[in-house]
């Protein structure tokens, strides 16, 4: 019974940890030296994985999850010291803020939804990165980056979905 | 059954609070974290390298099946285009060959001068090669992630090339791993020099494929397909290493093509040329401190601005003469 009772709470642990372990491998995966289109992945994946498990996970997608996933991403290297974290927080925060209107509504309309976020994003990170850098990058690879990002949410929405029924939907 | 389910409710309530708090605490933390990134680029590269350190086996197991697929759809292309290749590399061949014999030949000339004018040997150049396991690049910044680091004997300031062209600079240095900073990040400065103008300046990385190069003298004569070399000024890489070639000049900006594919890099070379260069202020060693405990420097300058002011009068007279 008390086997029982620890087994179970490991499995739980594991439900909840595996959205930021599956955010962590698409880091990883994001920065494995292959380049499938023109821009650097860069860590990119990673907010599509936030963005998905705050909406249909949020008890193992919190804010403070999210954070240490950006984080993970700024100690990579991926970007001015702190800029993925705060990308992070931005996406964790309007996902949860379309929550209730987007937990039962259509695919499309949370892709709408996420290219929305994207967009903000895209703006927001080009204008801290100019006041970090202290010059106006190039806009065009982050915003290839956000497009690539946005292109790639089907999939990813595919391969979480099915997770999802494998562990949460028991 | 009121009872509970306001409890319910201070619950729920007690939780969204709890969840706001979390946003604006943690949202001050990342603005935290971007200042003290900002103050302390020392210890922010120190701790990123160790993070780099600890996990460069978990980023090689990972893309280890990557690489395999690149691998398996290179081989199954190279397959199919066998004869073509076979004849490309049979006359690449033979170019190379006459250029082997020109190269013998200037390599006697060269050393033959030398030995007539005395000149001190170059130092001696060896070589790290290690594969690259991470490319760590966004929109923001432009690097790779090499499996060689300081017990495989790699410095920071280590000219990073592969078989056509210079790909960076090694940023970092961990015990297993280094960083290396390529041509094409925003923070990367790089001396230059046009092969066929001679015009020197400095190529600058935006964050975009193509570099643009700095500094160029308004009159310089710059074409698209121009070579671009280092020029060895600053003294942190020798001259003459292979950097790019100008692919396209647009509103008066030129851009550099470099010769290396920086998106797909397999395995690059760390170069050691023992020329310490602009490093020394980088590790922070006074610069100042020590060009006063050299007294030498000083008499040696010292006749330099005799010279204009010597000159200048001798001038002045010629001018008011032809007048």
């Amino acid at each position: 019974m008390i086997g029982l009772s620890i087994r179970h709470q490991i499995t739980e642990w594991l439900r909840l940890a595996t959205p930021a372990l599956v955010s962590l491998l698409l880091l990883l995966i994001s920065i494995a030296p292959w380049r499938p289109f023109d821009a650097p992945l860069g860590g990119s994946l990673v907010a599509a994985s936030i963005f998905y498990w705050t909406i249909y996970q949020p008890e193992a997608m919190t804010p403070w999850v999210a954070a240490l996933v950006g984080l993970a991403s700024d100690l990579l290297g991926l970007s001015p010291f702190g800029l993925s974290m705060l990308v992070a927080l931005i996406v964790c925060g309007s996902a949860q803020f379309w929550r209730q209107h987007l937990a039962d509504a259509s695919f499309f309309l949370v892709w709408l939804a996420f290219a929305a976020t994207s967009v903000a994003v895209f703006f927001f990170s080009w204008a801290l990165a100019a006041l970090i850098l202290e010059r106006w990058p190039d806009p065009w690879p982050i915003a290839l980056q956000s497009i690539v990002n946005v292109a790639l949410y089907p999939v990813l929405t595919l391969l979480f979905g099915r997770l999802q029924r494998a562990l949460f939907d028991q | 059954m009121r009872q509970r389910s306001s409890a319910i409710g201070a619950t729920s309530s007690l939780k969204v609070w709890f969840q706001r708090f979390s946003f604006v605490l943690l949202t001050i933390a990342a603005f935290g974290v971007l200042l003290i990134g900002k103050a302390d680029t020392v210890m922010l590269s120190r701790l990123r390298i160790w993070v780099a350190d600890s996990i460069g086996p978990v980023i090689h197991v990972v893309s280890a099946p990557v690489e395999t697929a690149r691998e398996t759809a290179s081989d199954v292309q190279s397959y199919f285009s066998l004869k073509q290749q076979v004849e490309v590399l049979l006359r690449e061949n033979q170019a190379l060959k006459d250029w082997e014999q020109q190269a013998r030949n200037l390599q006697a000339e060269n050393e033959s001068l030398r030995a007539l004018l005395k000149m001190a040997p170059s130092p001696r150049v060896s070589f790290i090669s290690a594969p690259v396991i991470a490319d760590a690049s966004s929109g923001f910044v432009r690097g790779v992630i090499a499996l060689a680091g300081r017990q495989h004997g790699v410095v920071k300031g280590q000219a990073a090339m592969v078989g056509n062209g210079m790909v960076g600079r090694v940023q970092d240095v961990g015990d297993r791993v280094s960083r290396i900073m390529l041509l094409t990040d925003i923070n990367s400065r790089l001396p230059i020099l046009i092969e066929r103008t001679r015009d020197q300046a400095v190529l600058a990385g935006n964050n975009s494929d193509q570099p643009d190069i700095n500094y160029l003298p308004r009159d310089a004569d710059v074409k698209v397909g121009d070579h671009v070399v280092t020029s060895g000024i600053g003294g942190a890489f020798p001259p003459g290493l292979p950097v790019g070639e100008v692919a396209e000049i647009v509103d008066g900006k030129t851009y550099v093509q470099p010769f290396a594919d920086l998106g797909r890099l397999e395995f690059i070379r760390m170069v050691d040329y023992g020329l310490p260069g602009v490093l020394r202020e980088d590790l922070g060693i006074d610069s100042l401190s020590q060009q006063f405990a050299k007294p030498r420097a000083a008499p040696v300058q010292l006749p330099k601005p005799a010279k204009p002011a010597a000159t200048q009068p001798k001038l002045k007279p010629a001018e008011g003469s032809n007048r």
